[in-house]
């Protein structure tokens, strides 16, 4: 399905998650992914929402979240925008295939790994959620046991 | 002074002059102090009625109405009205109080979260935390309420903070009536398109051939009448309206051929389902006028009005958009266009006045006392500044397909949520209006706020009620007549005796079951203003509704009795 990035510049005060988010459940949209986060100006938040949809789809979204009193502006952004995300992902080596697996990834700087403790592996992995996806089919591909795998959701600017 | 001072004094300067309201616990210390302001306090029977009669004022005046009502019960009894006032887009402030600050979240006795449950249905809520915010809060939600697209906004006010003493320098600042700084750095109501779509609108209307104007609550919410009238009465482009849209422009022009929609006039329909290019105005497409979209949209051009971006595109594929005040947008296109434009459409307009001769609304049947004769009757007598309240079901269709008045704000129902037991509280609140108002209900609707004539006796406010009684939920029953055949599983309705009723609540009472009878006590009615008076009719039990479109088809396929459509 076509994925969509909203970015929505609101004021910085409580309630405000709420609502946005209560206005996309209502209108039936999917949020793949929603991240908030304070801007450089400490009183203006931001959002980065992910939906699943068309474009038509989300330029419905503009309007609907611009009547929210407290949100600023919304964007959608290009497809050439720049898009991270982060995962945090504790896994169990078993084997020294998988070892060297991870050890190659890190050279590649897929992933840096944290810390490591017997057999877990703590890494880190900061890049687009497509690699991201592939990452994880790789590693699942090694038999690589997943002890714990949190991603943090999209953030994404304009170029 | 304490918070509750502070709240009233800020209505006060809004210039709140009656509030209908109901106490408990949590609003204790507001109403403590209402001995001491000069706003006029309404004590409803239940505060679903509060919120209606809130938003009465508010329909027919151009006056933010107020409710207020108690945490937990009271709060929750007033969210159908809010969402009503929502639903049709109409200003109005509900204060609710709520648990100590302290209490919040601990599921404490009669503590509900009104700004989680209402958020779906305000335009704005607050929940003051600090009683010194208190006077910009209200600054805020007045101006929120009234501006842009209007809507109501939600007060909820801990009993904390209604009782926290107020610093001396905000004392100073209320009591001379000092504007407090609003703080809505989001809040960007007068969005509005470039002059490039106004160029296009122009372009296409030059070029059309069939041209219709929808035109809806929008004008009248924005103050557009003028503007409405000197585009229509220059263009000669035929006209219909949303049932919002009444009386917005004169209902007795040749051109101008009736409400559109599910029980819209035929010609009206044969309109907007004919024309090439419909031009909407302050509405927003919704489904009970646009039939089946696909048809809808199928060969017309859609040019649309309206103040808010996000109405463009919700409904139908819109070609043009002009965002903006219509008072401002419109009259740009009505200079532009040079005054013999409807030359293009003379065809057209003669079509048009044909078919609306050809399809008069239907009208009452000999013998038998009808729905469609009481009303008929009933706008026989009414003036043009009296204000009409219908309630929800076939009574408000009939009521709404015969009103031809040429002011707005007159004929008042329930749009967007099409709430039973709207009438006699809005009616209530439209009484503040200082004119006449007759509220009319159904067998059924009344039922749903008989409470409130206590109400109206105890502040002896002038309503004429007319309770229309055909014995069923008639519009239910109509369906089950005729998609569920004949099945009419709780819509009989059994009745009291509505006469002794009024009579026991103290309010002069009657029963007309004839022609004569209705004429007599509508008379009677017309000319009594002490407080209320009520009348049941009781007529034929199975009178149905036409024209009607049928769910899931379009506007051409209007049926105009049971066998007949317009495209025979
Ligand atoms: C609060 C509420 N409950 C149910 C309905 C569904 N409903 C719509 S019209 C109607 C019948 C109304 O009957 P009555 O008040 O007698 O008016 P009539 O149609 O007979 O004129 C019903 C039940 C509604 N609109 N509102
Ligand atoms: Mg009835």
């Amino acid at each position: 399905m076509e994925k969509q990035i909203l970015s929505v510049l609101v004021e910085n005060k409580p309630g405000v998650l709420f609502k946005i988010s209560g206005l996309l459940r209502r209108k039936r949209f999917q949020i793949d992914s929603l991240t908030v986060g304070k801007t450089a100006d400490e009183t203006v938040a931001q959002f980065t929402i992910v939906i699943l949809g068309t474009l038509e789809e989300a330029q419905k979204t503009v309007g609907m979240l611009n009547r929210i009193v407290d949100v600023f502006s919304v964007e959608i952004l290009d497809k050439d925008s720049i898009v991270r995300e982060i995962v945090l992902a504790r896994l169990e080596l078993d084997s020294e295939n998988q070892r060297i697996f991870l050890q190659e990834a890190e050279q590649k700087i897929l992933v840096q790994a944290l810390y490591q403790k017997n057999k877990e592996i703590c890494v880190e992995l900061i890049d687009t959620s497509q690699k991201i996806e592939e990452f994880l089919f790789s590693i699942k591909k090694a038999n690589i046991k997943i002890l714990e795998w949190i991603r943090s959701g999209v953030i994404a600017i304009k170029k | 002074m304490i918070g509750a001072d502070a709240l009233l004094k800020s209505l006060e300067n809004q210039g709140v002059t009656e509030i209908f309201s109901y106490p408990g616990g949590s609003v204790l210390p507001i109403f403590d102090r209402m001995p001491h302001s000069n706003i006029r306090r309404i004590l409803v029977r239940h505060e679903q009625a509060a919120a209606f009669a809130a938003a009465g004022v508010s329909r027919s005046t151009q006056k933010v109405g107020v409710c207020l009502a108690t945490s937990g019960p009271g709060a929750t009894n007033l969210i159908t009205g809010i969402a009503d006032a929502k639903l049709d887009s109409i200003p109005m402030v509900a204060i609710t109080g709520n648990v100590f600050k302290n209490l919040i979240g601990s599921d404490a006795f009669q503590e509900v979260d009104m700004v989680g449950i209402c958020e779906s249905i305000v335009k704005h809520a607050y929940f003051v935390e600090d009683v010194e915010d208190l006077p910009r809060i209200i600054t805020e939600a007045f101006y929120l309420a009234a501006s842009g697209r209007p809507g109501p906004v939600l007060i909820d006010i801990p009993k904390c903070v209604q009782a926290g003493e107020v610093s001396a320098e905000l004392v100073k600042k209320i009591e001379r009536n000092e504007l407090f700084e609003m703080h809505l750095p989001g809040y960007f109501h007068e969005m509005s398109s470039d002059i490039s779509q106004e160029i296009k609108s122009i372009e296409l209307i030059k070029k059309a051939q069939k041209p219709v104007v929808i035109f809806g609550h929008g004008v009248v919410l924005s103050n557009a009448e003028k503007e409405l009238k000197d585009f229509l009465d220059k263009t000669g482009i035929p006209s219909v309206w949303t049932l919002h849209g009444i009386g917005a422009y004169d209902g007795n022009k040749d051109l101008s051929l009736g409400m559109l929609g599910m029980h819209g006039t035929a010609a009206a329909n044969f309109a907007v389902h004919h024309a090439d290019l419909i031009i909407g105005i302050g509405i927003r497409f919704d489904d009970r006028i646009t039939g089946v979209i696909k048809e809808f949209e199928r060969q017309a051009k859609i040019i649309h009005f309206d103040i808010d971006p996000s109405e463009f595109g919700k409904n139908v594929k819109t070609d043009v958009r002009v965002c903006g005040q219509i008072a401002s947008t419109l009259p740009l296109i009505t200079k532009a266009l040079p005054k013999n434009s409807s030359n293009n459409w003379k065809d057209w307009q003669k079509t048009l006045i044909e078919k609306k001769q050809k399809w008069p609304i239907d009208g009452r049947k000999k013998g038998k006392l009808t729905e469609i004769s009481v009303i008929e009757e009933l706008y026989k007598k009414i003036d043009q500044d009296d204000v009409v309240v219908a309630d929800v079901g076939q009574h408000e269709m009939w009521l709404a397909q015969r009103f031809i008045g040429k002011k707005s704000r007159k004929f008042l129902a329930s749009g967007g949520l099409g709430t039973m037991g709207f009438s006699l509280p809005t009616a209530m609140g439209a009484a503040f209006s200082g004119h006449k108002v007759w509220s009319i209900s159904g067998d059924g609707g009344i039922q749903m706020n008989i409470q409130e004539l206590v109400t109206l006796v105890q502040d002896k406010i002038p309503v004429k009620i007319l309770i229309l009684n055909n014995g069923y939920l008639g519009m239910v029953r109509q369906w089950q007549e005729l998609f569920y055949d004949k099945n009419y599983v709780d819509t009989p309705l059994f009745n009291p005796d509505f006469q002794k009723i009024g009579e026991a609540y103290g309010i002069p009472s009657f029963r007309a079951q004839t022609q004569e009878e209705t004429q007599d006590v509508l008379e009677k009615m017309k000319n009594y203003n002490d407080g209320p008076i009520l009348c049941e009719f009781v007529v034929e039990r199975e009178e149905n509704l036409f024209p009607m479109v049928p769910a899931g088809k379009s506007l051409g396929e209007t049926l105009l009795n049971k066998e007949e459509s317009i495209e025979d």
